[in-house]
């Protein structure tokens, strides 16, 4: 598989992509309560592209390795695996490294009370991240850089919010101050591990807003960690989907979306909620979602596709060996045995749900 | 012809009959000089075997809510107002569940009504097994059942919800997030409730395993017919979900109707602001704008209608007069509380007359 991905690798050498993440991997050691050590394999051979002005919405299930792939990407673990290249360039260790990469890649945390210092007013949490990393800057520069960034995030006027502690701002206007924050040092790619998930819906929106205009007026790069596919679609551009440490498939968001073509992707859009698919017929819509299985221990993975276990159109190959991964045009791929065997049109015409329970029938018929 | 179709048909099927009437329930945090009402003047009747949504932003009071009606409550919050009857399924007279000394109240826990919470981790002991937290309610309830049996009952239980019975001896710490939550709803429905409050069950899981979970309450609610209030912040889900639901703003219940009323046909401004807040997953994309603002500060509520400074359609009045609940719309049972859908401008529509009409509307 990783052979697969590595042909593809040296056209990505042109300076399009801003941020890369290749064929990157992180195993964690773990220590049990007797002394004997376990690897979780946290995140497997994923590769992430991000161009300028592109926003990449990775989804995935809690535990499939989406926060573990964008800690690496700002450098807060060293893969185990693989490397990260920015323009081109492959990232080093050393510290140096590490300030002037941090000053072109930001992370903003899902939780906007706790990453900001509770002990200082807005303007010293601003101010620090300029003196850092914008050391050419006076202390009069800095407090007009403060101003224009508060007014980026629509924090207006700029001079009420920056006497103002952590506690005494909304959820809403703590996270915005987070984004300007890492707007502060001029960054070219955002990391936004669920940015909103934290936040009252009727503010989310806002929040969106404001990301998709940092995209269009500032051209940054943002990646979106979420588990939400409709504010995924809302979004960005493309969506990759991971599954149990791995990438499954990925591609143009409404082509994701609208016909999913791996078996895992299509279980998670048939999960969200989406009231237009109608409202009152509840019985036929929640059919069969009973028994639709649970995410594998990263420690001891399933062989072949980690998917195979839970998956309703398994063959015999998926328990031996992980799929290939299949181009489908327009930049649209996926990992799965039913395109290497022509049965992807199998996908199409049911549900998770459905099928899984035609397959127990099959299965109970033939024994 | 299909209004008057639409009308006709609620009174004709047998009206569900009432397992919960919330009658004018207010709650109040008393902390320090101000008391903070967190619920004003809650009226609504659950009938047997539905499923009653109730969304709201943080704040809103959900939480109060059902702390209230489960008399959880701890000080400093305190009802002050209202009823909270409860009708058990033998028929007798109604209980007011608000008045109810300790040990009496002991007697409706799990059998009558019980809760599920949002964290099931906190919820269970984590240095019980499960079988164990499952035998110590089932023997509370029923002195003569043996431990064997208590254990035997409660692995039936935990296949209800789709955990194997080798699962039983296990500590909480070793299911996982999802199974620790559909094990909490079995803990719940243990000495088969009437009613079963659900906090946020699914809050903390991923959309998977929500599914999962939201297709097993419905299953088990048409097998064993107990009655649910189901508290989110996620109105898709509720619209998917729930049989009637209720939008709590600031405290009170702007509007409740029947699922597909409420989201076909908001009457409301909040209730439209918070169902194009969700980005759809299939149909065309638009730019959505949410709700400007932030709920209010309850030691400090707006006068008037409490949504009116967030609100687009503001007019005047609204800074001034409290909308009253009032059926709206062509669905019984659909009722909303803002000036727009006040036809016949009611002038004297004063608070005390408000609660004594919505207690008329409601049934």
């Amino acid at each position: 598989m990783s052979t697969v991905l590595r042909d593809q690798a040296p056209e990505a050498d042109t300076p399009e992509y801003v941020l890369e993440a290749r064929d990157v991997s992180k195993h964690f050691t773990v220590r049990g309560p007797l002394g004997g050590t376990t690897v979780v394999r946290a995140v497997e051979d994923a590769t992430v592209r991000l161009r300028p002005g592109q926003i990449l919405a990775l989804v995935g299930e809690s535990g499939s390795g989406k926060t573990t792939l964008a800690r690496m990407l700002a450098r807060f673990h060293e893969p185990t695996r693989g490397e990260i290249v920015l323009r081109g360039e492959r990232v080093s260790g050393n510290r140096r490294a590490q300030r002037a990469y941090h000053s072109e890649v930001q992370l903003i945390f899902q939780d906007p009370f706790g990453s900001l210092n509770p002990l200082h007013r807005v303007r010293y949490n601003l101010d620090r991240a300029l003196c850092l990393h914008q050391p050419h800057l006076t202390a009069k520069g800095r407090e007009t850089r403060i101003a224009e960034l508060l007014e980026r995030v629509s924090l207006t006027p700029a001079a009420d919010y920056t006497t103002k502690f952590p506690h005494e701002l909304s959820g809403g206007q703590r996270q915005r101050v987070v984004i300007a924050r890492a707007l502060a040092v001029e960054p070219k790619v955002l990391l936004g591990d669920e940015p909103i998930s934290m936040l009252d819906v009727s503010i989310r929106l806002e929040m969106l807003n404001l990301l998709k205009g940092l995209r269009t007026e500032d051209g940054l790069a943002l990646l979106y960690i979420t588990h939400d596919i409709a504010s995924a679609r809302y979004l960005c551009d493309e969506i990759a989907v991971m599954y149990a440490g791995q990438m499954v498939e990925s591609g143009p968001k409404e082509d994701v979306i609208a016909s999913p073509q791996h078996p895992y992707t299509k279980l998670l859009i048939e999960s969200s909620p989406d009231p237009e698919r109608g409202v009152g017929d509840r019985d036929k819509l929640f059919a069969g979602a009973d028994e639709l299985g649970e995410p594998p221990s990263l420690i001891d993975p399933p062989t072949g596709c980690r998917f195979h276990p839970r998956c309703p159109f398994a063959m015999p190959e998926c328990a031996v060996e992980a799929p290939p991964r299949t181009e489908l045009g327009g930049g649209h791929w996926a990992k799965c045995w039913l395109h290497a065997k022509g049965r992807a049109g199998e996908l199409a015409g049911t549900t998770h749900a459905a099928a899984t329970v035609a397959r127990r029938e099959k299965l109970q018929g033939a024994s | 012809m299909t209004v008057q179709a639409e009308q006709y048909r609620p009174a004709k099927a047998p009206a569900g009959q009432a397992v919960l009437e919330v009658r004018g329930l207010s709650v109040e945090y008393a902390t320090g000089g101000v008391p903070v009402r967190a619920c004003t003047d809650i009226s609504f009747t659950l009938r047997r075997g539905e499923i009653l949504g109730v969304a709201g932003e943080s704040g809103s009071g959900k939480s109060t809510l059902i702390t209230a009606l489960t008399r959880l409550q701890r000080p400093p919050a305190v009802t002050t107002a209202g009823e909270i009857l409860f009708h058990g399924r033998d028929g007798s007279a109604p209980v007011d569940l608000v008045t109810l000394d300790g040990r009496r109240m002991r007697r409706y826990r799990w059998t009558a009504l019980s809760i599920v919470l949002q964290s099931a981790m906190d919820a269970l002991n984590p240095v019980m097994r499960i079988g164990a937290q499952f035998a110590d309610v089932l023997r509370a309830r029923d002195r003569s059942l043996s431990k064997r049996d208590a254990w035997a009952r409660a692995a039936e239980l935990l296949a209800l919800v789709g955990i194997s019975a080798d699962r039983v001896r296990d500590h909480p710490h070793q299911l996982s997030g999802g199974m620790r939550q559909r094990a909490a709803i079995a803990l719940a429905l243990a000495c088969g409730p009437e009613l079963v409050v659900m906090d946020e069950p699914t809050t903390a899981v991923d959309v998977v395993m929500q599914r999962q979970i939201l297709a097993q309450v419905l299953r088990l609610r048409s097998e064993l017919g107990f009655a649910v209030v189901f508290v989110t912040h996620d109105l898709s889900l509720l619209l998917e979900l729930a049989d009637r639901i209720a939008i709590m703003y600031a405290g009170r219940i702007v509007e409740v109707g029947e699922a597909a009323a409420l989201y076909s046909a908001p009457k409301h401004p909040y209730t439209q602001g918070l169902r194009d807040s969700f980005p759809p997953l299939h149909a065309p994309l638009r730019t959505l704008h949410g709700i400007p603002g932030t709920p209010p500060d309850l030691r400090r509520p707006p006068p008037g209608c409490p949504f009116h400074p967030r609100c687009a359609q503001r007019m005047t009045g609204c800074e001034e007069r409290l909308p009253a609940l009032l059926p709206v719309g062509p669905k019984a049972g659909h009722e909303a509380a803002c000036l727009l859908n006040d036809t016949d401008t009611d002038t004297d529509a004063k608070t005390d007359t408000d609660s004594g009409e919505t207690k008329g509307g409601i049934l």
